[in-house]
């Protein structure tokens, strides 16, 4: 399956079969291409999602209906499948997403688990619901994660980790080596990857 | 409650026995009350460094295997007879024989009574090196400017961060500026690039060091050398005192383009 999904004609009417390989937002981009195109032959009726052994939280199925909605389609959940509520995804799913390119302005991770970024994530491009995001470059888009937050320069248009925002004008500041932003008291700070305690007395 | 720290690197002849002893006098002068613990069973040298082989009557083993109470180990140095102390090395035991139950618990109750003690640890990472370590809380690591002494430090911090070592810092010894201007010597920069932990003390090459640990004589104690200034410092920023460090250290920063 090269499509990030298959339409597929059932006793239940259309069905919408996902290709478990693809990430969530490709599936979305797609659906919404189809249905731009055919917006006549699916509005009013009823569709079919099988998810096919992807696991998606109730973030990604809200976008899901709310976009057939625009459309006029309702959604059903195939008999054989269900989106999981997003505390079951993460006890099931220890998963790391791996981008083995810059992300550009407009591509966007929208992925449970971790995610790794071999470049950098561009200004236009988001990454969201991450649990850690480890860039091998410098942020300049949005990236909003659950713990902590690693690269090589900080200049995001937006940053959130745990929800709480990144605050600090960065000017251009390019690091050599990797630095780990999370939250300490309730504040975002950003150390040394691996710090350790010195001899010095506090 | 006083602090533990040992003293290691690795790689042997770095200078840990001279900086044990120059950094605990260091300490002392600094109005702390210090003792130095010598853990390289079967070849001390801690006592030879500071004057005091003649005064030895017990060892640590000695109290490790109940000869003795620690008090009547202990040797007050010479010079700073209320605040330096040394408990020495057994010469005839082999690491071995250490008891590192017996050994962890002799540091703590030395630790209840003094402000800082300096364990010297011996070369390598056996059963010495382990022992020593166990009975620390914190790590000085001592590195000279060579890829050897480097690699073997970078090792030993890694070893050191399977430990219940809470904090860790690195001494920089036989610096010479000139080798490293000349590119025949590793500059700090290049080190720390390596090891990445936090830099607490750079000690100059200087040929005066032998000349004391020959005589017995505690170099820190004696001269208002750059290398007592340089041993000072460190004690003064292990107490939290954030000193600059030396000029002649910051020309080896900079490499070739430094300040004369």
């Amino acid at each position: 399956m090269d499509k990030p999904a298959l339409f597929r004609g059932t006793g239940e009417g259309i069905t919408i079969v996902f290709n478990p390989d693809a990430y969530f937002r490709e599936i979305l981009e797609f659906l919404k291409k189809v249905l731009d195109e055919r917006k006549t032959f699916f509005s009013g009726g009823t569709v079919v999602v099988d998810p096919n052994g992807t696991v998606f939280g109730e973030s990604e199925e809200k976008l899901l209906r709310d976009l057939f909605s625009e459309y006029g389609v309702q959604l059903k959940l195939s008999k054989s499948s269900k989106f999981l509520p997003k505390s079951e995804v993460n006890a099931i799913q220890e998963k790391t997403v791996t981008v083995p390119h810059t992300l550009r302005s407009g591509q966007y991770i929208n992925f449970n688990g971790d995610v790794v970024v071999l470049g950098d994530v561009n200004e236009g491009a988001e990454i969201k619901d991450a649990k850690s995001v480890y860039v091998f470059g410098i942020i300049r888009g949005i990236v909003e994660a659950r713990e902590s937050v690693v690269s090589l320069g900080f200049q995001p248009l937006r940053m959130t980790i745990g929800g709480i925002p990144y605050n600090e004008k960065n000017n251009g500041k390019r690091y050599r080596k990797p630095r780990i932003a999370k939250v300490i008291d309730g504040k975002i700070k950003i150390k040394m990857l691996g710090e350790k305690k010195s001899l010095r007395k506090k | 409650m006083g602090r533990s720290i040992v003293v290691t690197s690795g790689k042997g002849g770095v200078g840990k026995t001279t900086i044990t002893a120059n950094l605990g006098a260091s300490l002392a002068r600094l109005k702390k009350r210090v003792v130095v613990v010598d853990m390289d069973i079967g070849l001390r040298n801690l006592d030879v460094v500071m004057g005091l082989e003649n005064k030895i009557v017990y060892n640590i083993m000695d109290v490790a295997e109940g000869r003795c109470k620690i008090g009547q180990a202990l040797i007050k140095d010479r010079y700073l007879t209320n605040s330096l102390f040394l408990l020495p090395a057994s010469q005839m035991h082999t690491k071995e024989d250490i008891d590192i139950k017996k050994i962890t618990e002799i540091i703590r109750t030395i630790k209840e009574s003094f402000d800082y003690v300096l364990i010297d640890s011996p070369a390598g990472i056996e059963h010495g090196f382990n022992s020593a370590v166990a009975s620390a809380d914190e790590a000085l690591v001592v590195v000279t400017p060579d890829v050897s002494s480097v690699r073997d430090a970078d090792r030993v911090i890694g070893l050191l961060e399977n430990r219940d070592i809470e904090a860790t810092s690195l001494i920089v010894n036989r610096y010479n500026s000139e080798l490293i201007r000349k590119k025949k010597m590793l500059d700090v920069k290049s080190i720390l690039d390596v090891l990445g932990i936090d830099l607490i003390g750079i000690i100059p090459d200087d040929n005066e060091v032998i000349d004391f640990s020959n005589r017995g004589e505690i170099l820190a104690l004696h001269r208002n050398s750059l290398t007592a200034k340089a041993f000072k410092n460190t004690a003064k920023r292990i107490e939290g005192d954030d000193v600059p460090f030396l000029d002649f250290e910051r020309r080896g920063f900079f490499g070739l383009f430094g300040k004369r």
